[in-house]
């Protein structure tokens, strides 16, 4: 069996750097497989040990952008088959450590699911707190609309509420829509980030 | 400008064939990862980067297409084999349909390119 160099350990190394967040069980699983498969390339090497190394890590292509595909794969599937907005939010923040639309796309998510919940949970405390839970209009100065959610406060002075028990049919459905939609949004955006790779 | 063209055309080409070429190498036996590589080389011309080839099987894998198991070698490394499921022999063959139509309407398009070329 040869001997482990520390050039194939260091390339090792940055490969599971660039893995942090897969399960430890799976980074190991991979590790192995691919000193194996440079141990063994090294094995049918000719000519001077060092320069052979070299060349295998070389045609083995960049450590980090191995760990990237491997992390790519496994940010899909845990989104896919989750489909939990915690899950997607957190595939979509690892990926935003990694690419400038990663960011933007976790930003949007995080604002849909952020309007989606808001409008869920008003919707679930409308009948326990009808006065102070509701969609309202502030007539002046600013005429701006707000979400109220407060039942210990009571309704806002000066503004007029515009949905009354509407809340819990439209929020529920425009709550619940808009979360179906941005976990869509984002599974499509992982889908097209995987596919980017080769 | 064209042969750069040429290039992120083969490229884009080799990777939407390579699962189907992956996934024809294990048709008739199990591999390990560096023997699939020289299946891919030697008999279909598609050469890539050595390394990019794990992730992808890991994906096929995790699809439900491949299985895998490691194989303790009597000499040397163990050795990772990956295998078709039943659903990675359907894929297979649907993908091999479709190319199979596919190129052979593509050919016969190309065919007065090719001739007035030589």
């Amino acid at each position: 069996m040869t001997t482990p160099d520390p050039k194939i350990e260091t390339y090792l190394k940055r490969v599971r750097t660039g893995l942090r967040g897969l399960p430890q069980e799976e980074v190991t699983d991979i590790l192995t497989e691919l000193r194996t498969h440079i141990l063994e390339r090294l094995e049918l090497a000719d000519g001077p040990r060092e320069s052979a190394v070299d060349t295998v890590l070389q045609s083995f292509g960049r450590a980090d952008k191995i760990a990237a595909l491997y992390v790519s794969e496994s940010l899909v599937l845990q989104a896919e088959s989750s489909r939990s907005p915690w899950t997607v939010l957190r595939s979509l923040f690892y990926w935003s450590t990694l690419s400038v639309v990663g960011f933007f796309v976790f930003c949007i998510c995080l604002f849909g699911y952020s309007f989606g919940i808001c409008f869920f949970v008003a919707a679930i405390l409308k009948p326990f707190h009808p006065q102070g839970v509701g969609l309202w209009y502030q007539d002046s100065p600013h005429q701006t609309l707000s979400l109220h959610v407060g039942g210990v406060l009571g309704p806002p002075v000066h503004e007029r509420e515009l949905l009354g028990w509407w809340l819990v049919p439209i929020g529920c459905s425009l709550g619940g829509g808009t979360i179906l939609l941005t976990t869509q949004f984002a599974l499509w955006s992982l889908r097209r980030f995987r596919r980017s790779k080769p | 400008m064209a042969i750069e063209l040429e290039d992120k055309w083969e490229v884009q080409l080799r990777k939407g064939c390579l699962e189907l070429a992956i996934l024809a190498s294990l048709w008739k036996e199990r591999l390990y990862g560096l023997e699939l590589l020289r299946a891919l080389e030697t008999e279909s011309n598609l050469v890539i980067t050595e390394g990019t080839v794990y992730p992808l099987l890991s994906r096929l894998r995790n699809e439900g297409l491949l299985d895998s198991e490691w194989v303790e070698a009597e000499l040397g490394h163990p050795r990772k084999y990956y295998r078709l499921t039943s659903a990675g022999r359907r894929k297979a063959l649907m993908m091999a349909r479709i190319w199979s139509r596919f190129s052979a309407k593509l050919d016969g398009l190309l065919k007065p390119l090719l001739k007035e070329e030589r």
